[in-house]
């Protein structure tokens, strides 16, 4: 009995291990796993690559939906792809995608612009920043 | 997801092509550039609101979805006729919910969905360029096969309580906006945006996006 809830809480640190080691891994690109009994880095299984598969996809999603991300559409390789003909692709995130915000001035004007980033259209959204004290916008005024 | 495409220059025929959009049609042509649409929007949603309204300033859409793909047809067959590319331009488009308060609100956002650098024929080396304009300069499709070249993003509550209060989206194709927010107005910005007048920068911290990293995928 004692044997058998050893091997269980063996079982479930090596998987935490293995878990956790692939979270560090696949942000370099690359998966491994650390081997339950001698606690060697080695290439995973068939069924441990598969075990980190549907893991690191249900970690992708949970992540997604818990970040500030709604003004994305697709999913973000944060990593450059280099491709074999010497091409260089990278994704890009909200950090430099553009944002036309607009805010009604107190005579009832409407006064648009147009920001990099989700963070700097926040800002001026809530009120934290004004249009016309923003760096680098072309502000419109509608009326 | 449906995939509406719709070709530039004035060998587009507005109530045909959007009708054939409208319907899922696939049809090719020969035009400056070609501009696909996937709407992203689920049913009952966005582009696919089903709000009846009344036809607006040369708008014929029936329905608060229909005027609004209408209205991005319109300005989609702009930049059409403008740019010249081989490639195709593939845009992912959808209405959400963005940032407002009852005086402020977030239109819209778009920007290349990538960039590439030191691909076939790239005028300079080490320099990254938008997707659209990467494909238009290599002649040749870059990246993963069926990617959107462009994302764009539209506030689907402005005009309602707490976001920009009373002002609307105006979707008629006259530019008789009043009050209200050109839509197609918003929508040539925003697409300007997308084929490339756009930095790569953080918008908040000026930090560059990636140079290189030793760790890539290579493909």
């Amino acid at each position: 009995m004692i044997e058998k809830k050893t091997q269980q809480a063996l079982r479930l640190a090596s998987a935490a291990a293995l878990f956790a080691v692939a979270g560090l891994a696949q942000a370099a690109g690359q998966t491994v796993a650390k081997d339950p009994e001698t606690g060697a880095l080695r290439a995973p299984t068939a069924a441990e690559a598969q075990a980190l598969q549907g893991k690191a996809a249900g970690g992708r999603l949970s992540s997604a939906a818990s970040q500030p991300r709604g003004l994305l559409t697709g999913k973000i390789n944060p990593a450059p792809v280099y491709h074999r003909d010497g091409t260089v692709e990278q994704e890009l995130d909200e950090s430099s995608q553009s944002f036309s915000v607009a805010v009604r001035k107190a005579d009832g004007t409407i006064e648009t612009a147009c920001v990099t980033g989700a963070e700097a259209a926040q800002a001026i959204v809530k009120g934290k920043k004004s249009i016309s004290k923003t760096a680098k916008v072309h502000a419109h005024e509608h009326k | 997801m449906s995939t509406n495409k719709f070709f530039g220059g004035k060998l587009a025929s507005g109530a045909l092509l959007i009708a054939a959009g409208l319907l899922g049609a696939s049809l090719q042509a020969q035009a400056a550039a070609v501009i696909t649409i996937n709407n992203l929007n689920a049913p009952g949603e966005g582009f696919n609101d089903t709000t009846p309204v009344a036809p607006v300033g040369g708008n014929t859409g029936t329905t608060l979805g229909e005027q609004r793909l209408i209205a991005f047809t319109h300005a989609a067959n702009i930049w059409g006729a403008t740019l010249t590319s081989s490639q195709p331009i593939v845009i992912n488009a959808r209405f959400t919910n963005l940032t407002c308060t009852a005086t402020s609100a977030t239109l819209g956002s778009a920007g290349a969905t990538s960039i590439f650098r030191n691909f076939p024929n790239a005028p300079k080396a080490n320099t990254w360029y938008s997707y659209a304009l990467a494909n238009k300069i290599a002649d040749a499709y870059q990246g993963t096969a069926g990617a959107a070249q462009i994302k764009a993003n539209f506030n689907a509550k402005l005009g309602q309580t707490g976001c920009l209060d009373g002002t609307f989206f105006y979707l008629g194709l006259d530019s008789n906006k009043g009050n209200n927010i050109d839509f197609v107005v918003t929508l040539l910005h925003e697409m300007g945006h997308g084929v490339g007048f756009q930095t790569f920068t953080n918008g908040s911290t000026g930090v560059q996006t990636v140079a290189s990293r030793p760790s890539g995928i290579i493909s």
